[in-house]
């Protein structure tokens, strides 16, 4: 950062906004409809071509029993065109339809037609406009204890069966009008598992798939682990920083 | 708060007063599913900073690569070599500054 230019800096000395500070700002927002196991998707109503690709953020009030298994950014750099979910119910008595409140912020601000307040980086990129709400977050869950919410899937052996692991953050209290940066999260990789299934320890390849649960203020990570046989040696290891937007 | 900036939209909405924090693009780079190791990011901590990756394929369902953050870099590993061979990913680095 250059050493004179405006910058805004919190009480702690972060840097919150400056003109060669490309932050995140508020550029769509809506409701869109994820159904379980059912493909939605959120089209961006302009193409954002920032380098980086735009940050999706769910509103958590809707969670509860119904969940999204899968937030991502569907683009190139300078070509981001829209977002695709997928909805996950932990039980059949739970919702299979949820409609969710979404918000999209992009690394490259625009011009807003009004008045105010607008810095220019030095390559002629709009780096804050006060037209425009900035992605500032009060908290953020870094901290997760594993809990014990282990369930082995009904599938049958040997044809992806599918094992539950729970963490959750147990100080961290989130409100419900909280956006969760979803995109952000390690959706899914695959990684490795050890079972003696067949009276041999042998290592498989394992499918990991992380869902966010809100339950009563806290949050919770929800890992579905597909194998061909059960689980039962793995480290799985992830994001552990999520911010929560409360703006 | 007492001092500082507040910007408010034209409604009389508040848009950003500084308070809280941010994330800041501070590392982005584009590598191929084959590729496993350290990706060196100076200042980075699993309590600053956040790193994942975005495959370039429109196909939603394709498994990216693990990100895991430690202290001044980003891991990536991956398994499975049925991966589609020469697949662009997005590495992006946020974090607090």
């Amino acid at each position: 950062m250059s050493s004179f230019d405006f910058v805004v800096r919190n009480s702690a000395g972060q840097a919150l906004a400056g003109s060669d500070f490309l932050g995140y700002s508020l550029v769509q927002e809506g409701s869109v409809v994820v159904v379980d196991q059912q493909l939605a998707r959120i089209n961006f109503s302009t193409t954002i071509k920032s380098k980086a690709p735009p940050i999706v953020a769910i509103q958590v009030r809707q969670y509860g029993g119904a969940w999204i298994r899968l937030c991502r950014v569907i683009g190139v750099e300078g070509n981001w065109t829209h977002c695709v979910l997928v909805g996950n119910r932990f039980s059949s008595s739970e919702p299979a339809s949820v409609t969710y409140m979404y918000r999209v912020y992009a690394a490259e601000a625009r011009s807003s037609e009004s008045y105010g307040l607008r810095t220019v980086s030095d390559t002629n990129i709009v780096s804050f406009d006060s037209g425009f709400k900035q992605l500032v977050f009060t908290s953020f869950a870094y901290q997760w204890q594993g809990w014990p919410k282990v369930v082995d899937g009904n599938a049958p052996a040997g044809n992806n069966r599918v094992t539950w692991v729970g963490y959750r953050n147990p100080t961290l209290n989130v409100p419900p009008d909280g956006w969760l940066a979803l995109s952000l999260a390690n959706n899914s990789f695959t990684t490795t598992m050890e079972s003696n299934a067949t009276g041999k320890w042998q290592t498989y390849p394992m499918e990991v798939e992380s869902t966010f649960v809100y339950e009563s203020g806290r949050l919770i990570i929800l890992f579905e682990l597909y194998a061909a046989t059960t689980a039962i040696n793995y480290n799985i290891q992830f994001n552990t920083f999520c911010p929560i937007i409360e703006n | 708060m007492s001092f500082g900036i507040i910007t408010r939209a034209a409604d009389g909405s508040e848009n950003f007063r500084a308070e809280g924090q941010t994330l800041r693009v501070i590392h982005h780079q584009v590598i191929q599913s084959s590729f496993t190791g350290d990706v060196q990011v100076s200042g980075v901590t699993p309590a600053n900073a956040i790193a994942y990756c975005i495959p370039r394929n429109p196909n939603p369902y394709d498994r990216g690569l693990l990100t895991v953050m430690g202290d001044g870099f980003v891991r990536l590993s991956r398994y499975n070599n049925s991966y589609p061979p020469k697949t662009n990913l997005d590495l992006i680095v946020l974090a607090i500054l």
